[in-house]
């Protein structure tokens, strides 16, 4: 892989692992994962429910430092030249909200249900950029019409609760767009979304993107998503990056086997009968030494089963977790 | 019994305290919903986020309550039913969240997340436990029974908590969001098992969804919210191939496909213009100062609803003050008046 120039790379995560506490003890459920974003990209994680996506952005806003039942146990998340799991709390709470905010795929555990929608929304405005109280409230209004929140003035001092599902999740990406950062974490921000509101916070993003270079790491399950907004895609399966490259390369011309199952699940022919992948990734802690999906691959031979196996780099800038990558001639989709 | 599930004339407001003197007022946030769920049938809620959906779920169950209008599920007019009256009736309806993290209790196993609500019924422990086996089985859960929430994936969740649904037997399953939290591949696996229940059972679901695709494969009948009410209705074939409402239209617009490929309704409609605001909505037509169609009429009166061929139903000023539409329908027209807008403007997109 060339070396990055790191004026043009926003953040760079090296081998990140994380751990979960099982019944049988500390589980890696995040294992060895790369990533790069460049200023002005959009990143986009797929992968299976389960596979790891939340806990590795958790990870990168330092977010699981101190919990009870995560840990970080190894790996790098740059941000310029700074490697934020070496902050201390206090430093790195100077960069949480400013430099990288995050959208939470629950926002209901993430909203203080105490607190009118102003003042989450103008919190960091007041703490970052030293507003005033009555600045960071026209502020606060003025985003949440940005996000689509009609009669905004009025509503900014409902409380959380007094919100539809889709409405709190717009109110998410307010309060994470607030100081414009310069890394967006967004963590399936429009799952509770119909289509035409969806559109809009895309273009609301992809705004952000094009006038301050704003880099997004974009997690979400939708590849028609994926499609229209990302520029690059890492695939995830049971806690690991088994696919990676140009979201159209991808698209077109899948080379894990996973990658090609998320694909032809999209259903494409509405007389053709829904096609999913057999079986279920396995639990935390319970992975096998060799190939993680070998168990539902159809492609899988006995090899598969007996050897890890590395993610491969290709001089295309693509990556590769399967033994079998070169011998397979998988369907993608145009 | 035929309709497992009649609501008419429903509307629900929340209280909501507004200016200086704190003075309650009434947010009317559904205004007049009626509709059916036949017995094994699978109707779909369509519509905008905080358009009144998950409003309506929860008004059906009685867990808001209802400004006026009738509730009745499984032949028995619930609407004013005590909370105690109306217990052994709960049953009849049982209700599946988005959220497969948040809506499983963490502490209890799969077993008796599946087993609790049979609790109340004449039966033993012990054929609670098989019977919860059982349903867990029937969801392709075999053999996990005593394993914790967050020890599944976020698809094994969704599973645990059909089976629970399903454990009283109910009539009707309202399905709130079920699939959206879950990848596609885990998606399909969860409506191929909805639908098989709903054939070897005979239960209904009443399913709220923003996402077409899936209701396109999954429902019978699509009913399309935009901002507190109902404005079209119909089989979702009919709806999908040729809708009356101009919102229906841009709501088909707008799916992202994967590849470039957008062939039925190639132009996407975005909308624009002020967004209703809960409780207050606009004069007349309540979508019109979003539509691209909007006439004079639209600003000032409301459409009447009215019934089309094939089913639909709906309620839109196109189709009935003097219609321009003639017999080509909504997706024609509009997409000769999107042409001839394109044409004036000297471009090819919108
Ligand atoms: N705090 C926690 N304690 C224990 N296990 C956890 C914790 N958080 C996550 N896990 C487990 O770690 C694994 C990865 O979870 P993660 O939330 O990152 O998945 P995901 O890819 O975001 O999935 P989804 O698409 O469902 O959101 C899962 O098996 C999950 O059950
Ligand atoms: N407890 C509450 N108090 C006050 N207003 C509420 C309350 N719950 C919902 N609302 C309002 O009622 C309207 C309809 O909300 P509802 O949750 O039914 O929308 P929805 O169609 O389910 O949207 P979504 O697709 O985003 O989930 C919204 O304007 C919402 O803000
Ligand atoms: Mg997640
Ligand atoms: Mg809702």
């Amino acid at each position: 892989m060339t070396v990055q120039d790191s004026a043009t790379t926003a953040l760079r995560v090296k081998e990140l692992c994380v751990d979960v506490a099982t019944p049988e003890g500390w589980a890696t459920v995040v294992e060895d994962v790369s990533l790069a974003v460049d200023v002005g990209e959009i990143h986009g994680l797929v992968g299976e429910s389960g596979s790891g996506k939340s806990l590795t952005a958790m990870a990168i806003m330092g977010l699981i430092t101190h919990s009870q039942s995560a840990r970080v146990t190894g790996g790098e998340v740059l941000l310029g030249d700074v490697d934020l799991l070496k902050l201390s709390n206090r430093d790195l709470r100077r960069h949480q909200g400013k430099d990288l905010a995050m959208v939470f795929q629950e926002p209901m555990t993430s909203l203080n249900p105490a607190f009118t929608v102003a003042d989450q929304i103008g919190e960091s405005i007041r703490y970052h950029l030293g507003a005033s109280r009555k600045e960071a409230r026209e502020r606060s209004i003025e985003l949440l019409e940005e996000v689509g929140i009609a009669d905004a003035r009025r509503r900014c001092n409902d409380y959380p609760h007094q919100f539809s599902g889709g409405m709190r999740q717009r109110v998410m990406l307010a309060v994470a767009l607030a100081c414009e950062p310069r890394l967006l974490i967004a963590d399936e921000p429009t799952t509770a979304l119909d289509v035409t509101v969806q559109a809009q916070m895309l273009e609301l993003i992809r705004s952000l993107v094009e006038r301050h270079g704003m880099a997004v790491i974009f997690i979400t399950h939708d590849l028609g998503v994926i499609a229209e907004i990302c520029d690059r895609t890492t695939v995830f399966y049971a806690g690991q990056v088994i696919e990676s490259g140009l979201v159209g390369e991808v698209i077109k011309g899948p080379r894990h086997p996973y990658t090609e199952g998320l694909l032809r699940s999209v259903p494409a022919d509405d007389d053709l009968p829904l096609w999913w992948i057999d079986g279920s990734p396995p639990l935390p802690g319970q992975v096998s030494s060799g190939c993680r999906f070998s168990p539902r691959c159809e492609y899988s031979k006995n090899e598969c089963d007996t050897h890890a196996v590395p993610l491969r780099l290709s001089a295309d800038g693509r990556a590769i977790r399967c033994a079998l990558a070169d011998d397979l001639s998988l369907n993608g989709r145009d | 019994m035929t309709q497992v599930l009649e609501v008419s004339e429903m509307s629900v407001s929340f209280p909501r305290r507004s200016g200086l003197l704190g003075k309650s007022q009434p947010l009317r946030v559904v205004e007049n919903v009626s509709f059916e769920v036949g017995k094994g049938e699978v109707v779909a809620l369509v519509g905008e986020s905080g358009s009144g959906k998950s409003t309506i779920a929860r008004a059906v169950l009685r867990l808001l309550p209802i400004d006026n209008g009738r509730i009745t599920l499984a032949d028995v007019d619930i609407t004013t039913l005590s909370q105690r009256a109306l217990r052994p009736h709960r049953r009849n309806a049982q209700l599946v969240f988005q959220d497969p993290y948040s809506s499983l209790d963490p502490s209890m196993t799969a077993i008796e997340i599946v087993e609790e609500p049979l609790r109340g019924f004449a039966m033993s422990r012990e054929e609670r436990l098989r019977s919860a086996q059982e349903l867990l089985a029937s969801v392709g859960l075999a053999g996990v029974e005593g394993r914790y929430p967050y020890e599944f994936s976020g698809g094994q969740r969704q599973r645990i908590a059909i089976a629970r649904a399903l454990a009283p037997r109910p009539a009707l399953i309202i399905c709130d969001e079920p699939v959206s939290a879950l990848d596609l591949s885990t998606q399909n696996q969860i409506i191929s098992l909805l639908d098989s229940l709903r054939q070897s059972l005979g239960v209904s679901y009443l399913f709220i969804s923003h996402d077409l695709s899936v209701v396109r494969r999954i429902a019978d009948r699509v009913l399309v919210m935009y901002a507190g009410e109902i404005v079209e209705e119909g089989p979702t074939e009919r709806v999908f191939r040729d809708p009356v409402h101009p919102y229906t239209l841009a709501l088909l617009s707008a799916v992202p496909a994967v590849v470039g490929d957008r062939s039925k309704h190639a132009k996407r409609i975005v909308l624009e213009g002020d967004l209703p605001v809960p409780g207050a909505p606009p004069p007349g037509c309540r979508f019109h100062t979003r539509c691209p169609f909007a006439m004079d009429v639209c600003r000032s009166e409301v459409p009447a609803w009215t019934e089309f061929d094939h089913g639909v139903s709906g309620r839109c000023h196109l189709h009935t003050s003097g219609s321009t539409l003639g017999f080509s329908g909504l997706t024609q027209f509009a997409e000769d008046a999107m042409a001839s807008t394109d044409r004036d403007r000297g471009q090819t997109s919108i």
